[in-house]
C-alpha cells in the first residue's frame, strides 16, 4: 500500500513535469526547461556547476547501478 | 564542371553518412558503457571518457560570461516581472525535490523508492542504453549552448 502511494505520487510528479513542458513548448509565456539551462548556463560557474551535476548523474545511474 | 557538380551534390551525402557513423558509434558506445559491471574501472572510465570529450572539445567551458552577481541581478528583474510563469516551474521541481528528500530518508527502500532507485533497478539493457544516450544528449546540449 505504502509502496503503491509512493509510486503514484511520483506518476503525478512526472506526469505534472512532463504537462508543464508541453504546455511551454506550445508557445504559450511559460519558459521551456531549454529557456531555463540556458539561463543557468550564461555565467561560467552556471556552465561548470551543470556539468558537475551531469557527471555526478552519469555516476550515480550508471556506476553505482550498472547491471550485474 | 561535371566534376565539380558532382562533389557539390554529394557533400550532403557525405554529411547524411557522417551523422549515420556517429549515431552508430554513440549506440554502439552506449551498449558497451551499459553492459558493464557496477563499481569497477571500466564503467567508471565509460562515464568519465565523454565527461573528457565534452570539456576538450567544448569551447563554452573556457569562454567567459556574465559575473555571478550581474547575472544573478538581471535574472532577479526577469523573475519579477514574470513571476507566475515561473513559480510554476518552481513549484513542480521543488515538489519533485521535496518527495525525492521525504523518500530518501524514509525506509524501506522498497516501500519509499527514489528516483535513482527506481532508474538503477531497471536491469533491461535497451532500456539502459536509451537513458545513456539521454544522458550524454544532456551533456552535449550543456557543454555546447
Amino acid at each position: 500500500m505504502t509502496a503503491d502511494l509512493t509510486l503514484a505520487v511520483w506518476a503525478l510528479l512526472v506526469a505534472a513535469f512532463v504537462v508543464t513542458e508541453i504546455v511551454a513548448l506550445r508557445g504559450s509565456r511559460l519558459p521551456t526547461l531549454g529557456d531555463l539551462l540556458r539561463v543557468l548556463l550564461q555565467p561560467r560557474v552556471g556552465r561548470w556547476f551543470l556539468f558537475a551535476v551531469w557527471l555526478w548523474l552519469g555516476w550515480h545511474v550508471f556506476v553505482r547501478s550498472s547491471r550485474t | 564542371v561535371d566534376a565539380e557538380g558532382a562533389a557539390t551534390r554529394s557533400a550532403p551525402g557525405r554529411h547524411r553518412a557522417l551523422i549515420l557513423a556517429g549515431a552508430v558509434a554513440v549506440a554502439g558506445y552506449a551498449w558497451w558503457a551499459t553492459g558493464l559491471r557496477p563499481f569497477t574501472l571500466g564503467s567508471l572510465a565509460a562515464i568519465l571518457l565523454p565527461g573528457v570529450a565534452l570539456v576538450t572539445t567544448s569551447p563554452n567551458l573556457r569562454t567567459s560570461g556574465p559575473s555571478l552577481a550581474s547575472w544573478y541581478a538581471a535574472q532577479r528583474q526577469r523573475f519579477d516581472a514574470r513571476s507566475s510563469e515561473r513559480w510554476i516551474w518552481v513549484s513542480v521541481v521543488g515538489a519533485i525535490v521535496v518527495w525525492q528528500l521525504v523518500n530518501f530518508f524514509a525506509s524501506p527502500r522498497a516501500d519509499h523508492p527514489t528516483l535513482s532507485s527506481m532508474l538503477g533497478a531497471i536491469e533491461d539493457h535497451p532500456v539502459r542504453l536509451v537513458l545513456f544516450v539521454l544522458w550524454l544528449a544532456l551533456g552535449w546540449f550543456l557543454t555546447r549552448r
